[in-house]
């Protein structure tokens, strides 16, 4: 079953405090199993000053920049969801529905005729880490598919079910049998 | 005193082409170093620095080493030259790519094969960093285009 998460990771030199968030669709449900697509944001250019934002559409998780061609990525196979903090937003066709909501508004944002699912396109926005930078993308591409971002941070360690507890705690069940 | 004239003019004049000419000259020259992110420059002069985007970068490595490089000559301009790092890593599977992307190959499994990753920080303020993946063969050659990423670690 489709599965779509909000993802985060740290920005280095930031001691934890800056992160950078993303969109994961991931087809068959299994989130390190290779066929995830990535929604994000980020600078154009590699040193100041910075370009335009320019955006991922769903591209392949092997060649996303916040995937196995991330960079500063140096682990073997892919990113593991529970340290990117992979957390549910939604399911089934639910998820697809948010999916291709966020996907048509990112390309509206690239003003590139014909951008679509699988581009990387550079949209006329400036770059500023302050301002128009990979969250503010995520901001917008989930308040256009009706999700608020502050309804639906990551959750730190992950929370690959959607309970709203980070993955491998079992405060939710203690609760339930307590009841 | 009217040729004298004259010749102070031919004078002014020759030397305001001259002025024009080597200012010319600086232009060209600036823009030849400029050039040096054109695919066409020596392979020798290579610096992952002179690239302002990944797509820059990526087309640049991948018409310098095509399918068939040498390890010993991609790891001398990529290590030796460009003052990049390597790390080697090996898939937890036993089969190559067969297409430019990686397949997805169900029950969880995920094809990447075996390939060298060399990584370089063109700029630590803000911290941009380059990474090339190359799959090499058994004698040592490239099997596919070289994978080219370059991205900053910003919000």
């Amino acid at each position: 079953m489709q599965k779509l998460y909000i993802a985060n990771k740290i920005v280095n030199g930031t001691f934890g405090l800056a992160k950078h968030l993303y969109i994961v669709f991931d087809p068959d449900g299994n989130p390190s199993s290779g066929d995830e697509l990535i929604l994000r944001g980020g600078p154009e250019n590699l040193s100041s000053p910075l370009g335009h934002l320019t955006l991922e559409l769903g591209v392949g998780v092997s060649e996303s920049l916040d995937g196995l061609a991330d960079p500063y990525y140096e682990g073997e196979g892919l990113p593991n969801a529970n340290d990117r903090n992979f957390t549910l937003l939604a399911e089934g066709t639910q998820a697809e529905v948010y999916w291709d909501l966020m996907i048509s508004f990112a390309a509206t944002l690239a003003s590139v005729a014909g951008a679509d699912e699988g581009d990387t396109v550079v949209t006329p926005l400036d770059y500023d880490a302050a301002q128009a930078n990979s969250n503010s993308t995520i901001t917008s591409v989930m308040a256009a598919a009706g999700l608020d971002i502050y309804s639906n941070l990551p959750v730190i360690g992950g929370d690959l079910d959607g309970d709203g507890i980070k993955d491998g705690d079992t405060a939710t069940e203690r609760v339930d049998q307590d009841e | 005193m009217a040729s004298k004239l004259y010749i102070a003019r031919k004078r002014t004049l020759f030397i305001n082409k001259f002025a024009a000419l080597l200012f010319t000259f600086f232009i060209v020259s600036a823009c030849a170093q400029a050039h040096t992110a054109d695919p066409s420059f020596e392979t020798e002069n290579f610096k992952f620095e002179n690239y302002k985007t990944q797509e820059e970068l990526a087309q640049t490595l991948q018409r310098m080493f095509p399918v068939g490089t040498d390890r010993e000559y991609i790891e001398f301009i990529l290590i030796d030259q460009a003052g990049s790092s390597k790390k080697s890593v090996e898939s937890n599977l036993d089969k190559e790519c067969e297409k430019d992307s990686c397949s997805f190959l169900g029950a969880g499994k995920l094809n990447m094969g075996t390939y060298t990753r060399y990584y370089k920080d063109i700029s630590l303020v803000p911290p941009c960093r380059a990474l090339v993946r190359v799959y090499y063969s058994g004698d040592n050659k490239t099997i596919k285009p070289v994978k080219v990423s370059a991205g900053c670690n910003v919000p």
